[in-house]
C-alpha cells in the first residue's frame, strides 16, 4: 500500500493526488513502474540478458544495443489530417471557426468509468486508461504505420518525467500475459523513461548477435508489415495530453499516394501547410 | 447496439461504443471500425476542434460512414478554405489550398456547410482575403473566388449580426450559457446567420423577414432550439440586425484586382467602389501578352500533368464565367490564366488556350468576347492554323460569311494539310448556298483526307441542303458504315430521312442515335422536330419537354418547342421560350430562327403589320441562304393575309436560292392560293397540279382545300353557302400557317 508522503494516508494506485491532501504524488503508470519488485524484476532481466551475451562473445554489441537504446525517442503515428490538425491547431484563424459546444457528453467523460470494461486499457491502467497516450519506441525517428504514416517525434523533456514503456503493443501483451486486473500485470515489463533500455535489451537481446551493427538496431527495435497487433514494437505510455509544442520533428513521405483527385490535392496542401508551421516553429520534416 | 456515436470531421473519424469497447471509424485504409483504447479516443478528442454527435435509435456503421464522408470533405473544404486566407503559409500552401478547396466545393452540401461557417464569423484581422482572392482567380477557382468576394463583402453585416445574437443570446439565456452556446451553434450551421448576412449585404431587408418563416418552421431547428421556439429567437435577431441596419446601412466592399504584377506571387487587390473600365481591363491583358516576347532567354517551359490540369481547371472556370455573361470576373480570372502561362507555357500553348476559351465564348454566342480572345492569340504572333479557323469560325458564327470564306481560303492556302480549314471553307460555301462549291470542296477534302468523318457528313449534310435526298442518304450510310461511333453521320440520316418526308423511317433513325448516344442533344430535337412534321404534336411536346429538361440551355430545343407552341396556338408560353431574343439583335443561325418563329407567331395571332416587319428584317438581313427562303415563305403568307397576293407570288417564285421537292411542293400550294385569289383559276389549277403525296398528308390536303373553296374543279362544283367558305377559308389559313413552320424549325 502507497502512503501520502505529506499526510500519511493511504493512496490509490490509480490516482495523481492524494484523497487526503490533495499532494501531487505522482503519476500512476510512473508510480507502477517505479514500485521496487517492479524494478528488481526488470533489473534482473536486464542483468540476465547481460550475463547470457557472454556465454556466446555477443557482450560488445549487446553494449552498443544497449547505448543506442538511451538514445531512443517516443513517437506516435498519425494520419494525415490527424498530422495537420495537429501541428495547426493553435491557429486563431482556424479555431474562429470551430463551433464545439461544451456540455454534451463526451466520449473521455464516459471513459471514467473505464475500469469497468473488459478493454485492454482498463486492464493495464483501470481508472485512469482515458489518461494515456500511446506512443512507441523509437531509435531513428519512425513508427509503426500501421498507426498511419506520420510519424511525430516527441521532445523529450515534454515526456520524460510521466512516459513509461511496456515491453508490447499493449494488445499483444494483455492477450500474451492472458490479464484480467491491475494485480495479474507481470512484473519486469515495464520501465521508467529512463530505464526504457533495460526493457529493450531484457526484450531483444536475443535478436543482437556479436555482429549486429548499429544501423540494424532501428528495425530490431521496431519491426513489422504495417499491420496493427503484429508490427512488434516497445509501446510507450505517456500520461496526460500535449500540445504541438511538444513535437520535436515529423518523418514522413511528401507524396500522396492514390485517392479521388479531390483527395490528392488536399493531402498535397495539408503536408505543405504542416511543413510551413514546422519551418516556422523551427521544427524539422524529415522526408522518408 | 450503437446509441450514439461521434464524428470528428477534422480528422476524417467517427468514434463510438459498442458492449463496452470502443471503436472509430475511418482509421487509415480500414473500411471496417477499429477498436481502440480510451487513451486513443481522448487523443482523437485532443485533436480535433469540433465533433458532431448521431444519437438515438440502433445507428448502423452505414449511416455513421456516410455522415463521416460528408462531414470529412466538408471540414477538408473549409480548411482549404481558410488556409488560402492565412498569410502565414508559403505562397505553395495556399495556392494549394484554393484548388483542394475548389475540387471540394463543387458538392453542393460540402459548399452549404462551409458557407454558413465563414458567413457566420468575422475573418480574423490576420487573414488575408485580398491575396486569396489572387490566389483563387489565378486557379481558375471559381467557387472559391464567389464565396471569397461574398465573405469580403458580408463583414459588416456579419458583425451586426453578431452584436445582434449576443443581445438576443442574453435575453433569451440569460442564465444557461451552455444552451445560447448550442442556439448558436445550430443558427450557425443551419446557414441561418448566412442567409441573414447576405440579405443585409446585398441590402435586401425584407428577405429577413421570410428568412424568420423559413427557417422558424424548419423542424430540425425547432427540435434543437429550446424553448422559446426557433421562430421567436430567429425574428428577435432579425429585429435587431434590422435596427442596426436601418441606422447604418451596409455598403458592401466591391473588390477588384489593381495593376498586374505578373512576375509577383503577392500580386494586390484594392477596394475601390466604382467598377474598372473594360478598357483597363484589356489593356492589362494586352500588357500581359506583350510580355511573352520579353521573357528571360534562360525561360524554359515547366512539363508535368499538374501544368496541364490546372491550365485545364482555369479555362473551364474561365467558360463558364462566359456562359455566366461575367465578363469582368472572366477577364480577371483571364488574367491569371496568362499570368500562368507567361510563367511556365510556351506561346503556342498559351494561343491554344485562348483559342479554346473562344470556342467557349462562342457556345455562349459572346461573339464580341471570343473575338477579342482571339485576337489576343494573333497577338502572339504564333503560326497556327487553329487561330485562323477559330476567327474564320466566328466570322461564320455572326453571319459574316463572305469575311469568314476569305480567311478560310487563306487558311487553307498557309496551311494546306489542316483539314479544319478545309473543312470550314466547305461549310461557309454551304451557307451562302454555293452548294455545287461546297460539294467540289468537301470531296477534295475526302480524298485527302479519306478518314475524317467531318468532311464525309458536310458532304452529305450539302447535298441534303441542295435536295438531294436520295445522294444526301447514300452519303450518310456511307458515312456511318465508315464511322459507327459518329453521331453527327447518324443524326444526319435520320434528318435526311426526315427531310424526304419519310417520318417514321426518321424516327426510327433517330431513336436508334438516341440509344446509342444517349447525352447527344441533336438526337433528341430531331426526334422531337421529327414528330412535330409528321403532326404528332403532343408527342413532339413531350419529346421537346423532356430534351429541354436534360439540356436546358440549348437553343435549338428551344426554337424548336416554340415553333410547335406557335403550331399549337400556345403563344403566351412559346414567347416565354423565345425571350433569349428580348432586346438583341439576332447574330447566330439560331437567333434568326427565332426571329423567324416570332414573326410567325405575330402572324398567326393576326397581327400581321408586326409579322410583316419581323418576317421582312430577317428576309432582308439574314445572311444564311436556307433560312433566307424560309422568310420569304413566310413574308409572301403574310403578304396573302393582306390579300397582296401579286406580291405574294412575286416573293414565292423570285426568292429561291434552292429549295428540296418537299418545300417546293408547299410553295406551289401558296402560289395556286394566291392565284386562285386573284381570279387566276387555269394558273391555280396548273399550279396546283404539282403538289401531289410526295409533299405530305397536310399540304395534300390544303390543295383539296384550295380546290373546294375556289371551285377549281369543274367536274365537282361545290356550290358552298357563305358560312362553309368562312370555315374553309379558316381552315386553310391554319394549314398554311402550319406548314411555314414546320418546314422552317
Amino acid at each position: 500500500m502507497e502512503i501520502c508522503p505529506k499526510c500519511s494516508s493511504e493512496l490509490s494506485e490509480i490516482k495523481e493526488t492524494c484523497p487526503t491532501c490533495g499532494a501531487h504524488i505522482g503519476y500512476p503508470n510512473v508510480r507502477a513502474a517505479e514500485r521496487q519488485a517492479e524494478k528488481d524484476a526488470l533489473e534482473t532481466r536486464y542483468r540476465n540478458a547481460l550475463e547470457e551475451s557472454k556465454v556466446d562473445g555477443r557482450e560488445h554489441a549487446l553494449a552498443s544495443f544497449d547505448e543506442s537504446m538511451k538514445k531512443t525517442s517516443a513517437v506516435i503515428n498519425v494520419e494525415l489530417k490527424i498530422l495537420h490538425e495537429f501541428i495547426t491547431s493553435d491557429k486563431m484563424i482556424y479555431s474562429t471557426y470551430g463551433l464545439l459546444v461544451e456540455g454534451e457528453m463526451r466520449i473521455p467523460a464516459t471513459a471514467e468509468n473505464d475500469s469497468a470494461r473488459q478493454t485492454v486499457g482498463a486492464k493495464l491502467f483501470g481508472s485512469y486508461a482515458k489518461q494515456i497516450r500511446y506512443a512507441a519506441l523509437s531509435k531513428d525517428g519512425g513508427g509503426p504505420n500501421s498507426y498511419g504514416p506520420y510519424a511525430l517525434k516527441l521532445w523529450e523533456v515534454a515526456i520524460d518525467d510521466r512516459a513509461t514503456l511496456l515491453e508490447d503493443n499493449s494488445y499483444v501483451f494483455v492477450e500474451k500475459h492472458g490479464i484480467r486486473t491491475l494485480q495479474e500485470i507481470p512484473q519486469g515489463y515495464r520501465a521508467t523513461w529512463r530505464e526504457r533500455h533495460k526493457l529493450a535489451v531484457a526484450k531483444l537481446s536475443e535478436q543482437i548477435s556479436s555482429g549486429t551493427t548499429e544501423a540494424e538496431h532501428s528495425k530490431i527495435l521496431l519491426s513489422g508489415a504495417g499491420v496493427r497487433g503484429t508490427d512488434e514494437f516497445i509501446e510507450v505510455h505517456i500520461y496526460g495530453g500535449f500540445n504541438n509544442k511538444a513535437i520535436e520533428s515529423v518523418r514522413g513521405s511528401s507524396t500522396v499516394k492514390g485517392g479521388l483527385s479531390a483527395e490528392k490535392k488536399l493531402g498535397k496542401a495539408y503536408i505543405s501547410i504542416v511543413k510551413d508551421y514546422l519551418k516556422k516553429a523551427g521544427k524539422a520534416w524529415n522526408e522518408e | 447496439m450503437i446509441e450514439r456515436a461521434f464524428i470528428l470531421g477534422q480528422i476524417g473519424k467517427a468514434v463510438y461504443e459498442q458492449d463496452d469497447r470502443y471503436y472509430v471509424l475511418g482509421l487509415g485504409d480500414s473500411p471496417e471500425p477499429v477498436e481502440c483504447r480510451a487513451g486513443e479516443v481522448a487523443f482523437f478528442f485532443d485533436v480535433s476542434r469540433e465533433y458532431s454527435v448521431i444519437s438515438g435509435g440502433d445507428i448502423s456503421s452505414a449511416t455513421i460512414r456516410e455522415t463521416l464522408e460528408f462531414s470529412r470533405q466538408a471540414h477538408g473544404a473549409l480548411t482549404m478554405m481558410l488556409s488560402g486566407l492565412n498569410q502565414e503559409l508559403s505562397p505553395e500552401s495556399r495556392r494549394l489550398s484554393v484548388e483542394a478547396a475548389e475540387e471540394l466545393l463543387q458538392d453542393g452540401a460540402a459548399l452549404a456547410f462551409v458557407r454558413a461557417r465563414l458567413l457566420a464569423r468575422l475573418l480574423p484581422e490576420t487573414a488575408d482575403m485580398d491575396g486569396a482572392l489572387v490566389y483563387a482567380a489565378n486557379a481558375g477557382a471559381l467557387t472559391v473566388f464567389a464565396l471569397y468576394e461574398e465573405v469580403g463583402q458580408s463583414q459588416e453585416a456579419i458583425k451586426f449580426i453578431l452584436e445582434a445574437w449576443s443581445e438576443v443570446a442574453t435575453e433569451f439565456f440569460l442564465d444557461a450559457p451552455e444552451q445560447a452556446a448550442g442556439a448558436e451553434k445550430i443558427l450557425i450551421e443551419s446557414g441561418v446567420f448566412a442567409e441573414m448576412a447576405t440579405a443585409a449585404t446585398a441590402g435586401e431587408t425584407s428577405r429577413l423577414g421570410s428568412i424568420v418563416a423559413t427557417y422558424g418552421m424548419k423542424i430540425e431547428l425547432r427540435r434543437a432550439l429550446p424553448p422559446p421556439r426557433s421562430t421567436q429567437i430567429i425574428n428577435a435577431v432579425r429585429m435587431k440586425l434590422q435596427e442596426r441596419v436601418n441606422a447604418a446601412p451596409i455598403k458592401a466592399a466591391h473588390i477588384r484586382r489593381d495593376e498586374m504584377k505578373a512576375d509577383s506571387e503577392t500580386a494586390e487587390f484594392e477596394s475601390v467602389e466604382v467598377e474598372q473600365p473594360a478598357a483597363q481591363a484589356t489593356a492589362a491583358l494586352r500588357k500581359l501578352i506583350a510580355a511573352f516576347d520579353k521573357r528571360n532567354r534562360d525561360w524554359r517551359p515547366s512539363k508535368g500533368y499538374q501544368v496541364e490540369e490546372r491550365i485545364n481547371h482555369q479555362i473551364e472556370a474561365i467558360g463558364k464565367l462566359i456562359s455566366k455573361g461575367d465578363l469582368e470576373r472572366a477577364r480577371e480570372f483571364l488574367r491569371g490564366l496568362l499570368e500562368f502561362h507567361l510563367e511556365h507555357s510556351r506561346k503556342e500553348h498559351t494561343a491554344m488556350s485562348l483559342c479554346a476559351l473562344a470556342k467557349a465564348a462562342m457556345d455562349a454566342n459572346a461573339f464580341e468576347t471570343a473575338d477579342e480572345l482571339v485576337s489576343y492569340a494573333f497577338a502572339l504572333n504564333v503560326e497556327d492554323a487553329v487561330i485562323w479557323t477559330t476567327r474564320a469560325e466566328i466570322l461564320k458564327a455572326t453571319g459574316q460569311i463572305d469575311a469568314a470564306l476569305e480567311v478560310y481560303e487563306q487558311t487553307v492556302q498557309s496551311f494546306p494539310d489542316d483539314v479544319v480549314a478545309r473543312n470550314g471553307y466547305a461549310e461557309a460555301l454551304k451557307a451562302k448556298g454555293n452548294f455545287d462549291a461546297a460539294l467540289e470542296a468537301y470531296e477534295e477534302t475526302m480524298r485527302r483526307f479519306p478518314n475524317n468523318v467531318v468532311a464525309r457528313t458536310g458532304y452529305a449534310d450539302t447535298l441534303k441542303a441542295k435536295g438531294d435526298f436520295n445522294a444526301a442518304l447514300e452519303a450518310y450510310e456511307e458515312a456511318m458504315r465508315r464511322f459507327p461511333g459518329n453521331v453527327v453521320a447518324r443524326s444526319g440520316y435520320a434528318e435526311a430521312l426526315k427531310a424526304k418526308g419519310d417520318f417514321d423511317a426518321a424516327l426510327e433513325a433517330y431513336e436508334e442515335a438516341m440509344r446509342r448516344f444517349p447525352g447527344n442533344v441533336v438526337a433528341r430535337t430531331g426526334y422531337a422536330d421529327t414528330l412535330k412534321a409528321k403532326g404528332d404534336f403532343n408527342a413532339a411536346l413531350e419529346a421537346y419537354e423532356e430534351t429541354m429538361r436534360r439540356f436546358p440551355d440549348d437553343v435549338v430545343a428551344r426554337n424548336g418547342c416554340a415553333s410547335l407552341l406557335v403550331i399549337m396556338k400556345n403563344f403566351d408560353e412559346a414567347e416565354s421560350l423565345l425571350s433569349y431574343l428580348s432586346g438583341i439583335q439576332p447574330v447566330t443561325k439560331n437567333h434568326w430562327i427565332g426571329h423567324h418563329i416570332l414573326g410567325m407567331l405575330s402572324l398567326r395571332r393576326g397581327e400581321t403589320d408586326e409579322a410583316i416587319r419581323r418576317l421582312e428584317y430577317g428576309w432582308k438581313n439574314t445572311p444564311w441562304s436556307d433560312d433566307r427562303n424560309y422568310f420569304a415563305t413566310a413574308l409572301g403568307l403574310a403578304r396573302m393575309r393582306r390579300k397582296e397576293f401579286g406580291p405574294a407570288i412575286e416573293m414565292l417564285v423570285d426568292n429561291v436560292v434552292s429549295l428540296d421537292v418537299f418545300q417546293r411542293q408547299k410553295r406551289f400550294a401558296f402560289i395556286g392560293h394566291s392565284q386562285a385569289a386573284l381570279g387566276l383559276k387555269d394558273e391555280a389549277v396548273d399550279t396546283l397540279a404539282q403538289v401531289t403525296n410526295i409533299g405530305g398528308p397536310l399540304v395534300l390536303d390544303l390543295k383539296g382545300n384550295l380546290i373546294r373553296c375556289f371551285g377549281l374543279d369543274p367536274r365537282n362544283p361545290q356550290n358552298l353557302t357563305a358560312a362553309e367558305i368562312a370555315g374553309l377559308e379558316r381552315k386553310i389559313d391554319d394549314e398554311e400557317e402550319q406548314l411555314v413552320m414546320l418546314m422552317a424549325a
